[in-house]
């Protein structure tokens, strides 16, 4: 393998990847666009079954991506597209490590600069049983549907808070595999004054998906959290409860979903510099989540952005709409997806389990706390939490909230789980293949000065 | 035509064009999971979006994969990373119905 010799990285195909390496590559650089999954799409547009397609992704969305398609292809001398292909790391000196997912072999570029495009992932609240096979995250069982074209077999609940959660259950819905309950934290019909401001077709998905779930009589109960999840011998048993009053559900599968977050962790920070090495900016939700509508003009803002550090002095001018609209929309959809009781971890019992993949609890680290003035980086390192496979992508949030909490002093993310590579699992097969590109790469070095 | 894989050594049924992680989701969606981590934690679908890396199983002549991202196909052949050896017993939670 040879080190490929490209001017900028787009790591992710969605719309915000998308509408990135258009920018770039109508400018006259060369691109590599990387996506994970199998095709380009992203979360909205990944390769959706044909049977359900009309049914899962609005209108004006399908639009949108044809059209940012469409302008891709015509760019196709400039940008090289690679599917399942994971970025592994940036190293010190510059150079991109990434992996084909199928073949496991591991490749070195070295771009001039790199946009991170990678998304958003779910806010996923802490529950006694969470970590039980069966209990997803209510993004996957999306994913699911959109995959194979049918909804997952058994029967569901739907926890959790916002409006993804509402699409999803109108989803399995219109599938046929409705949902027991979907079990909102929010009481969202109370917030008409916020609603009122939202653009048209956020409120046309919203009163579709509802007017859905009420066709069919699928219970939505607002201001209720689930409590507890058990595993009996046919299933789980989730309690559920509002405060006062309990209710009990027999399922096979629980959903869970407390809103999105910034899929960023790891990732180098942006870089606007080159100075300081490759230039680096993040796009879409993986920059802030302004959802969907907003994904590929954060795209082209942020091409826009790396174009004006790359010395292009009318690039911010010619790809930079406004983000404004999108930012208010998010923020009234924050509102009224407010949770009635606040998402504390404060009332969950200690042998709660908080880092799924090392399986330390809340008590673990409640007792790591009463010592004062403990460190992100001791509970990391003693603690293991954000140690394990996921680098603290599911309990990071949690644990830098409760030490906040006791501690009253706010941490950053990346105190806990830092930006070092790799930021995605590598093996030692890949690491031995890249062994023998050494030469490849001090070459590289050379060439560029370093 | 159906397509088939091999998860345990036993014949699946899979949808093209899905995800491993969803044809193994559909067979073991509760009980045992996917079996069981080199760290011991019951695997299984959780993130559906490779971030959590709670489906990893292994495909022959791969090694271990994030199954949520590899594409399922015919005559793949899966086995867990390692076969629970507490908790329910993994034949009686998978669904026998495919």
């Amino acid at each position: 393998m040879m080190t490929v010799d490209v001017d900028v990285i787009v790591v992710g195909g969605g719309c915000a990847g998308v509408a990135a390496a258009c920018c770039i590559a109508e400018s006259g650089r060369s691109v590599m666009l990387c996506d994970q999954a199998p095709s380009l799409g992203g979360a909205i547009h990944r390769k959706v079954a044909e049977e359900c397609g009309a049914l899962l992704v609005s209108k004006d969305l399908i639009t949108g991506w044809r059209d940012l398609k469409s302008r891709l292809d015509q760019q196709s001398d400039h940008v090289e597209i690679r599917v399942s292909t994971i970025f592994v790391g940036l190293d010190s000196t510059g150079v991109a490590v990434i992996k084909d997912h199928i073949t496991n072999s591991a490749q070195y570029v070295a771009p001039k600069a790199m946009v991170f495009a990678t998304g958003a992932y779910e806010n996923i609240k802490p529950v006694p049983g969470w970590h039980y096979p069966g209990v997803t995250t209510a993004g996957a069982l999306q994913v699911h549907m959109k995959s194979a074209g049918t909804p997952p077999k058994g029967k569901v609940l739907l926890a959790g808070s916002g409006p993804l959660l509402l699409a999803i259950a109108a989803q399995l819905t219109v599938l046929g595999n409705a949902p027991v309950a979907v079990v909102e934290s929010a009481r969202p019909l109370l917030k008409s004054r916020h609603w009122l401001g939202l653009p048209l077709p956020f409120f046309r998905e919203a009163f579709s998906y509802v007017t859905t779930l009420w066709a069919r009589r699928v219970p939505w109960i607002c201001g209720a959290d689930v409590e507890l999840i058990e595993r009996t011998e046919k299933g789980l048993a989730v309690t559920v409860s509002n405060g006062k009053r309990e209710v009990n559900y027999d399922v096979d599968i629980v959903g869970l979903h407390n809103g999105l977050r910034e899929n960023n962790i790891g990732l180098p920070a942006e870089n606007l510099d080159p100075a300081d090495g490759v230039l680096v900016v993040h796009a879409g939700d993986c920059h802030a989540v302004l959802g969907a509508r907003a994904a590929s003009q954060s795209g082209s803002v942020a091409a826009g952005r790396l174009l004006t550090a790359m010395g292009d002095p009318h690039a911010e001018l010619s790809c930079s709409p406004a983000l404004e609209s999108h930012t208010q929309s998010q923020a009234k959809l924050a509102a009224i997806f407010s949770p009635v009781r606040p998402l504390s971890l404060e009332n969950l019992p200690d042998e709660t389990i908080l880092c799924r993949c090392e399986q330390k609890s809340i008590g673990d680290l409640r007792e790591m706390l009463v010592t004062r003035g403990v460190s992100a980086r001791e509970i990391k390192l003693n603690g293991r939490f954000g140690m394990g496979r996921c680098q603290g992508r599911f309990c990071g949030k949690w644990v830098l909230d409760l030490l906040d909490e006791i501690n009253g002093e706010p941490r950053k993310m990346e105190e806990l789980s830092g930006r070092r590579w790799p930021v995605r699992p590598i093996s030692i097969g890949s690491l031995t293949g890249l062994g023998q590109q050494q030469d490849v790469r001090k070459l590289t070095q050379t060439q560029s000065g370093d | 035509m159906k397509h088939f894989l091999y998860w345990r050594d036993r014949k699946i049924a899979f949808v093209p064009g899905e995800m491993l992680a969803y044809t193994l989701f559909r067979e073991c969606r509760g009980g045992a999971g996917f079996g069981k981590s080199l760290g011991g934690q019951t695997q299984g679908l959780f993130c559906g979006i490779g971030a959590c890396q709670g489906c990893l199983v292994t495909l022959e002549g791969r090694g271990s994969v994030e199954s949520c991202l590899t594409p399922a196909r015919d005559g793949m052949r899966v086995q867990p990373i390692q076969e629970l050896t507490d908790g329910p017993s993994t034949t009686e939670s998978c669904n026998d119905d495919s």
